[in-house]
């Protein structure tokens, strides 16, 4: 997986690759040699280079409150999905106050887990939106009911067309 | 002794008192307004009663409601703690209306002590040094002058109706003295709509000292020893320690009598603090009584080995000091760190919000008293201190390298918090070699802000890697539960067909 980490607007490029405990890391492609286990569900004793820290980590509006060394860090991540959003110029959180679900990018209904009439949470599995050889979940962005779905499974969509419509 | 003690503070000071009433066997007694109902001294106390809304003027300080819950509840002891009532003359009288026993001086004495004016002259009384400057507000300029004169330069011009800087002018040298007073009046005229000033002696890089006293009511009074409280920012203390680096045993001795003195003057009874500036000529200056615990006490128990609340209680009580003055000969040196939910290096501003961890430094030498738990909300109705982190050694040296270590140790995650500051202020040079002043923050404040930022840097790297990771495992999870998910739907469905 491919991460941009944003902190104190400094952006950082991490790849993961492998499994837990040894990944391969690469930051800003140098590699780093990382040794990361989780002491809980939010804590990590995490030894970088060589250097042993204990960290905890919570969740943050902005993303991530890393607490390392005194300092508390708010860490916004960026996932491979989310990235591939912004390059075709769509802010992932762009749906989040209406209940308007649209195409962000131009790909392929390949299924639907919702039917009109539903009743979903916030967060909840929409459609699955292949695009780039990348199947991507789309969630629902409020709790409601499902009110409208304007496309068929299996059909081709331009980008920005209105899939669906979630009623608060 | 008393049965049961009614505790009216809430936080850290709340806990430290209960602390101590349990380990004399006295039950104790929280209030709390409606925003603390889980707060540490609730949890903690004997028995807990609701005083009211969040705001502490219709909560901690309902003195109404306060005291018929100590008639109703049969108490017998209040314990103010700092701030809040603890200097309030009618709620203290009202206590004792009410049949209980005030644990602090009496009425009388916090009344003199709390009027600026009549404390000044019972110090004077005493033969206290007080600061030299004109007690009526400047009339004319050659009156102003001859005074200044008198008093000697560099003066402060200050002015009558407020502070913060407003208004104030220090004259090194008398051509510049005319010049001075009218910017002041000017300044002061537009910010208070007041334009009196008065003169003071100016001290250079004035020390503030105070001296733990005790007094019992059987005519003892015991010096403590002194506190260093040069730290502040905005006119507050944050690191304290004992002894102090800057004065000698001469000065020490002449702190201590004049204490005395003054405690003595005013009939004192239990814990008070006397507070003075000291200028760089180890001149002093005394500047106020405080009639209450301090919030720094634990330094001088560090040092001394006494329990102050315990003692306050017991004097309370009846009892004669436990202790003479030849009892105290303080051992090692003690600092405090006060840690407060604010962020230090963006102007102290207050941090409120949730808790959601917590590592409290331990080991040899290092004690933390606190108010404060793992998701615990912070809220913006009171003072922002959290707790303070108290370290002890054999030497100042020692006790450095402890609060170094227990700052390092100590992780607070969800707030910002006062510790990468402290940190940064104790690792100083100026505090390294004890050669600090109330000055000294406000000039190296810019300077400590550049270590931050740099020591921030070096985990920056660290933190985007963890978040990254964090996010991967999340991911995975909720990846792995949703395929259980599709399963268990695609084992639905093939019943459902099987039941056609």
């Amino acid at each position: 997986m491919i991460f941009e980490a944003i902190i104190d607007e400094k952006s950082i490029n991490i790849s993961i690759k492998g499994t837990a405990p040894n990944f391969e890391i690469t930051c800003d492609n140098k590699s780093i040699d990382l040794d990361c286990q989780p002491l809980s569900s939010h804590s990590y004793s995490l030894i970088l280079n060589g250097k042993s820290h204990f960290l905890s980590i919570h969740d943050h509006p902005q993303g991530y409150e890393v607490t390392i060394d005194q300092h508390n860090n708010i860490v916004t991540i960026k996932d491979e999905q989310q990235l591939l959003l912004e390059k075709f110029g769509f802010s992932s959180s762009e749906n989040t106050q209406t209940g308007k679900v649209y195409a962000q990018i131009p790909g392929l209904i390949s299924q639907f887990f919702v039917n009109v009439g539903d009743l979903v949470k916030e967060g909840d599995k929409l459609l699955i939106l292949e695009a780039m050889k990348m199947e991507n979940e789309i969630v629902s962005p409020l709790s409601g009911v499902v009110k409208n779905i304007n496309v068929e499974s299996g059909i081709a969509v331009e980008k920005g067309t209105l899939i669906m419509e979630i009623k608060e | 002794m008393f049965n049961k003690i009614l505790i009216a503070n809430r936080g850290e000071i709340a806990v430290r008192i209960i602390r101590s009433c349990e380990e004399i066997g006295i039950q104790t007694v929280a209030i709390y307004s409606e925003a603390d109902r889980l707060a540490s001294h609730v949890l903690k106390a004997t028995e807990a009663y609701c005083v009211g809304p969040a705001p502490s003027s219709e909560s901690y300080l309902n003195t109404e409601k306060i005291l018929s819950i100590i008639k109703e509840k049969e108490v017998d002891a209040v314990h103010p703690g700092y701030g809040f009532l603890s200097e309030n003359c009618d709620f203290s009288q009202a206590v004792k209306d009410a049949g209980a026993t005030w644990i602090g001086p009496s009425t009388e004495t916090i009344t003199t002590m709390g009027d600026k004016m009549a404390a000044r002259e019972l110090a004077k009384s005493v033969g206290a040094p007080i600061i030299p400057g004109t007690t009526e507000p400047i009339q004319n300029f050659d009156d102003a002058l001859k005074q200044a004169k008198e008093i000697g330069f560099p003066v402060l011009v200050k002015a009558a109706g407020g502070g913060g800087g407003k208004g104030m002018r220090i004259v090194h040298i008398e051509s510049e003295f005319a010049d001075a007073i009218d910017r002041a009046k000017s300044e002061a005229g537009k910010a208070f709509s007041d334009d009196r000033v008065y003169i003071e002696k100016y001290l250079e890089e004035p020390h503030h000292i105070e001296i733990q006293v005790f007094a019992d009511n059987h005519g003892n009074v015991v010096s403590l020893g002194e506190r260093e409280c040069s730290i502040q920012r905005r006119y507050q203390k944050i690191i304290e320690e004992t002894p102090s680096p800057f004065i000698d045993k001469k000065l020490r001795n002449s702190l201590s009598e004049t204490a005395i003195k003054i405690t003595e003057g005013c009939d004192y009874s239990g814990a008070g603090t006397v507070e003075f500036l000291v200028d760089k000529h180890k001149n002093f200056y005394f500047l106020e009584m405080n009639t209450r615990l301090q919030v720094e006490h634990p330094i001088t128990e560090a040092v001394t080995g006494i329990d102050l609340v315990r003692e306050q209680i017991l004097v309370a009580a009846g009892n004669k000091l436990s202790f003479s003055q030849n009892d105290i000969q303080p051992s090692g040196h003690a600092i405090e760190c006060r840690i407060y939910a604010e962020d230090g290096f963006n102007n102290f501003s207050p941090s409120t919000g949730k808790i959601s961890d917590m590592i409290i430094p331990q080991g040899l030498g290092v004690r933390f008293d606190d108010g404060i738990r793992v998701h615990q909300e912070v809220t913006p109705y009171y003072d922002p201190l959290l707790g303070k982190l108290i370290t002890w050694g054999p030497t100042r040296a020692i006790a450095i390298q402890r609060m170094i270590r227990s700052l390092k140790e100590f992780q607070i995650s969800g707030i910002e918090t006062s510790i990468p500051f402290c940190l940064m202020m104790i690792k100083h040079d100026t505090f390294n070699n004890g050669s600090y002043s109330t000055h000294t923050l406000n000039e190296i404040s810019d300077e400590l802000l550049n270590e931050l930022k740099i020591h921030r840097s070096y985990c920056i790297l660290t933190a985007g890697v963890a978040a990254a990771l964090h996010s991967n495992n999340s991911k995975n999870k909720s990846n792995s539960k949703s395929k259980m998910a599709t399963s268990t739907t695609w084992k639905q469905r093939g019943n459902e067909e099987n039941l056609r």
